[in-house]
């Protein structure tokens, strides 16, 4: 059999690497800031910056958030002032708190934000610097783009001519900066056994990172790490002590041990890291592991004692970052790249710090792939990285779960709740999917874990993110996120004037809520509640402060309250999937006769979505099914009392 | 107009692509597909796919090649389209040792899911990328006879060996389904009367005489 018959039909329709300065710049013209600047056009409905304005009091308090809600269910925000809008759709920061209380908090996360960053740089220098972590792990360094030998590229296959010649032509059009790069880490590959000692000996900066190691074994882990900026000839750094934030006393009796384990979990790691996106610092595992094993323990003492402790940063955690950073990069040069903003590395190195600071402070979470495409619109929508850290760390509060290795996960539970969805709103669309074997809606996946991002343009999705938070916004489900808040983001302000405000916040934004549209019946729950909250609010409300402002009874009255007034199962992301399914219900009923039809359908994007529609629909979807739920519960604990 | 050609094949082969993100996986699909390599293409969420109709001998295949997600945590969703699956490309990168290492987590993840008779060809990817090269061609080969899978590098920018790794793969289907079918016939013909029947000449090869890209 011979498949090389027609190739040459075969031409390529965007030829076959893209040459990425031309489309780029193509873009560039064509585009506009996507969210920034206010649309003339379509300024109808929407929350607008004078009744934005309006809303607040002479101390900068918002009053009747629910109003801005309203007008946000309308059409959206106006990207004027947008980035403000969301902070508070986010709750970063609570509607009743005074301008002043949130420029103390604002200022306090940029402070510790900027010491996650110096933790992480001291990991790996590139971080905060605004260059990206690997530039030749992303599309400049893959090394086709580098000019080829001729020896090396003897083909295999001649019928392939048109396109390596193709090929060739891309190339020349890459910039040489990359090519020198790329070389010197080729020179770097083919002299790689002596190569940690000439990093050793000419990274002094190395050396000087970490000065709290040391001992032979350690120096040497540490040049894996840090040799790839003596490669890559990245800019000098000072670097900042990793463990600064370490007693003396407790450095002293724990490094030692953390290197000794970092060391010898190396062979372990190579086990453990199962996705690998780049080559270079998968190139200094492998020497490492093919060099060094097998490698003495010296201390197993030691390693159980680094292990256990969790208040130390182990060198496995390091070793794990270091390795995410890698995946983080590669998806990063990958991600919303038709935006002009992105054509600056710049900006995709801030989208690479952030993801890489938050993998850093939760590790159990790490990255995931789509991640980068949750953070893209807050890199381009938020000046300081501080800030959109915060708002993408807001959001992720809400989306942990669907990144959760183990047991089902968010998204999948999700699923499961739209096929009921479908089951009591649309029986014949339900019967249609079960007919074609369609139960798993698997092809909705990706729209819940990216929240439309791949479905909708760039626009369409911060308008339809930001009706989706209008209609759940929910103050007292953010006390619950609250609880989530990550070890290392728990912030303390000074108590001052502010507590009082907070304290007032809690109360106020209970009427608030009572205001808002929300159509999930909480507000039962808020008003049984508020003489509770209210008596122990001592630390200020949605602030990623101290999460012990409830005593603990009331944190697991409201955690079980939250959860059975709204859990994941009502999420309104759930339900606008619904929207769009029922919307295009007679092109699906018509059009598919399997799965894979739908899958084809949803992936080519092929189905209308609108967004205002659409979430319209789906509050009114969402109505009808809660109000099933209830109905047939209700008749089922009659049925049960019957039966007693 | 697309659903017209879909329709119009004899056998239908469904194949999944498989192994660790970033090996390629995707462009390895739109080559073979599209005849299209992006260096920039979005990692893929969750499982998606494309197909493309062959002719072989007189019969039109149609394979239905599936790109799922190489990375771990989406196993959850990409575990479900083993089902049906008579065909397996596993990739690993040339330049990622890593990757080749995790080919045996691949391989128990096809035990596992896959029907026990899926045809497998690993494939070691990016092979033009020779002065990266992290596993050699021998390694890459005394692994895939250890564990009786055919074997091929390959790459999905310049085109090298894709359309031969598929084509094996198609091939020993083909192979199997056809032999399948003589024996069904000639089972046919021993218990009744004789069936309608062509005899597939499998070692037989032509051109692609038909090709089709479902977008």
């Amino acid at each position: 059999m011979s498949f090389d018959g027609d190739e040459k039909r075969w031409i390529c329709s965007r030829g076959t690497t893209m040459n990425l300065n031309l489309v780029s710049s193509i873009v560039k013209e064509i585009s506009r800031d996507p969210c920034l600047n206010p649309s003339p056009n379509k300024g109808s409905k929407k929350l607008k910056p004078d009744k934005w304005q309006s809303l607040f009091d002479d101390d900068g308090r918002v009053h009747g958030f629910g109003k801005a809600l309203k007008s946000i269910l309308l059409g959206g925000v106006d990207p004027s002032i947008r980035p403000e809008v969301w902070e508070f759709l986010l709750s970063c920061y609570s509607s009743n708190s005074t301008s002043e209380y949130r420029e103390q908090l604002r200022t306090a996360r940029r402070e510790r934000y900027e010491d996650l960053v110096r933790e992480c740089q001291a990991m790996h220098s590139t971080v905060g610097t605004g260059a990206l972590a690997f530039v030749i792990g992303s599309r400049v360094m893959d090394a086709r783009t580098l000019p080829r030998d001729n020896n090396a590229t003897d083909k295999k296959e001649t019928t392939h001519n048109q396109f390596n010649s193709d090929n060739r032509d891309e190339k020349e059009g890459h910039p040489h900066v990359d090519n020198i790069h790329a070389n010197s880490y080729l020179n770097h590959r083919e002299s790689s056994s002596d190569s940690v000692t000439r990093d050793l000996s000419n990274n002094a900066r190395s050396s000087d990172v970490c000065n709290c190691f040391q001992g032979k074994n350690e120096m040497e882990v540490e040049e894996s790490y840090f040799s790839n900026e003596n490669l890559f000839d990245f800019q000098s750094i000072p670097f900042t002590n990793l463990f600064e934030k370490i007693t003396p006393d407790e450095k002293k009796c724990n490094l030692h041990s953390h290197r000794s384990s970092l060391d010898y979990r190396y062979n372990e790691s190579l086990n453990t890291f199962q996705n690998n996106n780049d080559i270079d610092l998968q190139e200094n595992w492998n020497y490492r592991s093919e060099d060094d094993i097998p490698r003495k323990v010296s201390d197993v003492q030691d390693e159980e004692e680094a292990t256990t402790s969790n208040t130390y940063i182990s060198g496995d955690s390091v070793s794990q970052w270091l390795w995410t950073l890698h995946k983080i990069v590669v998806d990063v040069v990958r991600t919303d790249n038709d935006l002009s903003f992105y054509g600056d590395s710049k900006n995709m190195a801030r989208m690479s710090d952030i993801l890489a600071v938050y993998a850093w402070i939760d590790p159990a979470t790490g990255y995931c792939q789509g991640m980068s495409d949750l953070l893209s619109p807050f890199v381009v929508l938020y000046e300081d990285n501080a800030d959109a850290f915060w708002c993408f760390e807001m959001l992720l509060r809400r989306l942990r779960e669907n990144f959760h290795m183990e047991g089902p996960t968010g998204v999948m539970k999700k699923l499961q709740t739209l096929w009921k969805i479908l089951e009591h709103t649309d029986s014949e669309l339900y019967d249609h999917l079960s007919v074609i074997g369609a139960e798993n809606l698997h092809f909705a996946f990706r729209m819940l874990m990216l929240l439309f991002r791949r479905e909708l343009s760039f626009d369409d999705t911060l308008c339809m993110w930001e009706m989706m938070w209008a209609t759940d916004f929910d103050e007292v489900l953010a006390r619950g996120y609250e609880e989530n808040c990550l070890e290392a983001l728990i912030l303390e302000l000074p108590k001052d004037s502010n507590i009082e405000t907070n304290a007032n916040s809690i109360i106020n934004s209970k009427m608030d809520i009572k205001d808002s549209p929300t159509d999930n019946g909480n507000s039962d729950f808020i008003t049984c509640d508020k003489d509770e909250v209210k008596s122990d609010s001592k630390y200020p409300f949605c602030g990623l402060t101290k999460a012990n402002f409830w005593t603990k009874q009331q944190q697991m009255q409201i955690c079980s309250l939250s959860v059975s007034t709204r859990s994941i199962d009502d999420e309104i992301s759930v339900f606008c999937v619904a929207a769009i399914l029922i919307t295009n219900r007679q092109k699906i009923m018509r059009e598919t006769t399997s799965i894979d039809d739908v899958i084809k359908m949803f992936n080519d994007n092929l189905l209308k979505i609108r967004v205002k529609k659409c979430i319209q629909m789906a509050v009114k979807i969402r109505k009808k099914y809660l109000y099933k739920m209830k109905s047939i519960n209700a008749g089922n604990s009659e049925q049960g009392e019957s039966a007693v | 107009m697309a659903k017209k050609m879909d329709n119009e094949y004899d056998y239908l082969f469904k194949i999944v692509l498989i192994g660790d993100s970033g090996v390629g996986k995707s462009n390895i699909l739109s080559r073979f597909t599209r005849n299209d390599f992006c260096l920039e293409s979005k990692s893929t969420i969750g499982v998606e796919f494309a197909t493309r109709t062959l002719q072989v001998n007189d019969r039109t295949i149609k394979a239905q090649i599936w790109d799922t997600a190489g990375q771990e945590r989406y196993r959850a969703i990409t575990s479900a389209y083993y089902r049906g699956a008579v065909g397996a490309l596993l990739v690993y990168d040339i330049t990622k040792k890593q990757t080749f290492d995790n080919v045996q987590r691949w391989l128990g993840e096809l035990r596992g899911h896959a029907d026990s008779n899926i045809v497998i060809m690993m494939a070691g990817n990016k092979c033009d990328l020779k002065q990266l090269r992290a596993v050699s061609e021998e390694e890459g080969q005394e692994l895939a006879e250890k564990e009786g899978l055919s074997f091929l590098e390959t790459s999905a920018l310049e085109a090298i060996n894709v359309e031969k790794a598929f084509g094996t793969i198609l091939g020993e289907i083909y192979h199997i389904v056809s032999k399948k079918a003589l024996a069904a016939q000639e089972t046919a013909a021993a218990a009744g009367p004789p069936s309608q029947g062509t005899t597939i000449n499998v070692s037989d090869s032509t051109g692609t005489k038909k090709s089709c890209c479902s977008n």
